[in-house]
């Protein structure tokens, strides 16, 4: 089991040093005469002691196991993922369909039939945005 | 009587058509997002944000400023028909519903309803008030000041919101570090790029927003079970003489504790919310009941989120800084339709300021027609399962991201920061404070440069001037005090046992 409390300092910390890492790469300057690195260097160094407190101080409150699900998120993610591919080589009412189907199946009741309701009422949605509204649509 | 005649001149500028239409619009919008899960103000207030280019902005503003106010009105009768708040409602479920599983929505909505008007009215008014005056205020902030008033800020808004300083703070400082990605202004070399083309622009607000309150809460909203309420859809909204009679002293002291929370640095609705439901647990005559379905329970706290929800305006409008999430989307709105808020704003565009704090009390009076009387249609709105519903949220976000540039790679960037919020979210990280980190750190390194250079990079300013002095001092002291009642609470802990 992982601990929720200690893994949040410790992702937040990661985050730091991403930036706190890449941060001497560019001109640091004197405080006098700060350059591009110098502000990224305190805000991540700041955060890495902040995220360090976080670490420390769940060594002494009550262990909360994590709770992270990897189905739903990457359900979504791939639906987002494949919209943007197939409006791109296909077009948008194909990508919205494929959208609507991946994405309908992270919910605990799908059905075929609504999810194709679900899909033909937003390609009317964004037909009307696209001749209605005159926004920028690839549609087909 | 300056204030009546600038009231009137925002009249004349609110009650166009096409304003009226707008603010209307933004009202719809706004008590709809505020009904549904998944899709809050700050999430729609973005990816409505690239289609407002082509409006006047004072009528992108009344709009967007509709979808807020207009959200905490929807959100409240979702917490107390459904127990379900989305955006920030969070003390309505607990007398609100109460009421409900007694079987008195309809008193509970009215009262809700009601109280929220009262409370945005008082809210204008001090608004319209205050809002010039403190202009001036802002003359006297330097560089020191304002990133002193930024550091401050970033506390209050993390114990406010997360109710732990550490963790809000550390995702203020966490949305800072992602303002930072893309082209240095000052100097244009590349920060934290990774050579991918389109971070050069940096990472679009819109973007973040969407990602981290759209996708991330879809997808939370997907892990949980769907619940059911006993609300049975029938209700009887006109309450009887005696409840009118105790509702409005409660909505009168919900519209204090609101309008003066709402203008603190950190404030807003959630706050406002627990001062007055704890105001009226010590004050109400009544106060034996509350918790219990009381309505003060209901009418206090809905004129205090209200209220708050009006008068945050205040240090964006006459400072120019945003106190809170919402608010910096707000400044990010001004100033992408050329305005730049602050003590200027309201002499160089009057029309803008008066017209929008006027559409404030026009869009009030649309939300109790919406509220009250036609409440029964909105009730519907819960008929639709959140299965049917969160494939059509996830395809605005597609069209919304792509809106900013018509470009289908910026869905992308929103699909990471997604999954960037989602892992906030599960490592109970509030995304809230990102959002203003995000909007605030640009502002905040260029006043933190500027500062260095002119005080030849000592840091004794921040402590020998006296507004910031002040400012860090009580940032320090709020850390002494998390400390020690960290430290007392673990030694009562150990005796304990």
């Amino acid at each position: 089991m992982i601990n929720q409390n200690s893994a949040r300092g410790l992702l937040l910390a990661a985050v730091a040093l991403f930036f706190l890492l890449q941060a001497p790469g560019y001109t640091i300057g004197s405080l006098s005469r700060p350059g591009p690195g110098l502000f990224p260097l305190l805000v991540s160094g700041l955060l890495l002691l902040v995220s360090l407190a976080i670490f420390v101080r769940s060594r002494f409150i009550e262990v909360v196991p994590l709770d992270f699900r990897i189905r739903n998120i990457a359900l979504v993610t791939a639906s987002l993922v494949s919209f943007a591919l197939v409006s791109e080589f296909v077009n948008m009412l194909a990508g919205i369909a494929v959208m609507v189907t991946m994405a309908s199946l992270a919910s605990d009741d799908f059905s075929i039939p609504r999810t194709a309701t679900i899909a033909v009422a937003l390609c009317l949605v964004a037909v009307a945005m696209k001749k209605g509204l005159g926004v920028q649509l690839p549609l087909w | 009587m300056e204030i009546v005649d600038n009231l009137v001149f925002g009249f004349s500028h609110a009650l166009t058509l096409q304003n009226l239409l707008l603010c209307a619009l933004g009202c719809v919008v706004g008590m709809l997002v505020g009904l549904l899960p998944g899709l809050g103000p700050l999430a729609t207030i973005s990816l409505l944000l690239p289609l407002t280019f082509s409006l006047p902005p004072t009528g992108a503003l009344i709009m967007l400023a509709g979808i807020y106010y207009g959200a905490q009105y929807g959100d409240n009768v979702s917490a107390i028909t459904m127990k379900i708040p989305h955006a920030s409602s969070i003390v309505a479920c607990i007398d609100g519903y109460q009421m409900t599983l007694k079987g008195k929505t309809g008193v509970a909505l009215f009262a809700a309803g009601v109280s929220s008007f009262i409370g945005g009215t008082v809210a204008i008014i001090v608004l319209a008030w205050l809002a010039p005056a403190l202009s001036n205020v802002a003359l006297l902030f330097g560089p020191v000041e304002y990133c002193a008033l930024v550091l401050f800020g970033f506390v209050c808004v993390s114990f406010v919101t997360t109710g732990n300083v550490l963790d809000g703070l550390a995702m203020c400082l966490v949305g800072v570090l992602l303002g930072q990605i893309g082209t240095d202004v000052e100097t244009g070399s590349q920060r934290f790029t990774m050579n991918i083309q389109s971070l050069y622009d940096g990472v679009h607000l819109v973007s973040l927003a969407l990602g981290c309150f759209g996708i991330a809460e879809i997808t939370k909203n997907l892990d949980n079970k769907e619940q059911r309420s006993p609300f049975n859809g029938t209700i009887k909204l006109i309450p009887t003489w005696l409840e009118l009679k105790r509702m409005f002293p409660s909505a009168l002291r919900g519209s204090i504790v609101g309008s003066v929370l709402g203008i603190m640095p950190g404030g807003g609705p959630v706050i406002a919310q627990f001062a007055a439901y704890a105001v009226d647990k010590k004050f109400s005559k009544y106060r034996d009941e509350i918790g219990q379905g009381a309505i003060e329970g209901v009418a206090g706290q809905a004129a205090a989120d209200e209220a708050a929800a009006r008068t945050s305006f205040i240090p964006l409008m006459s400072l120019g800084i945003p106190e809170n999430a919402v608010m910096a989307l707000m400044m990010a709105a001004f100033i992408i339709n050329g305005v730049q808020p602050g003590p200027a704003m309201i002499k160089k565009h009057p029309e803008l300021f008066w017209g929008l704090v006027a559409s404030m009390w026009i869009g009030n009076c649309f939300l109790l027609l919406l509220n009250v009387p036609l409440v029964r249609i909105w009730l519907s709105v819960f008929k639709i399962k959140y299965s049917s519903l969160f494939p059509a949220i996830l395809f605005f976000c597609c069209v919304g991201t792509y809106s900013i540039a018509n470009n289908l790679h910026d869905i992308y960037a929103t699909a990471t920061l997604g999954v960037l919020g989602y892992v906030f979210l599960r490592f109970k990280l509030d995304p809230a404070p990102l959002v203003l980190g995000f909007i605030l750190g640009p502002m905040l390194e260029e006043n933190f440069r500027r500062a260095m250079v002119i005080n030849r990079g000592s840091f004794a300013a921040f402590v020998t001037r006296p507004i910031s002095a002040v400012l860090v001092g009580m940032v320090f002291l709020f850390f002494t005090w998390q400390l020690v009642s960290f430290v007392r609470d673990q030694r009562k802990a150990r005796t304990t046992k």
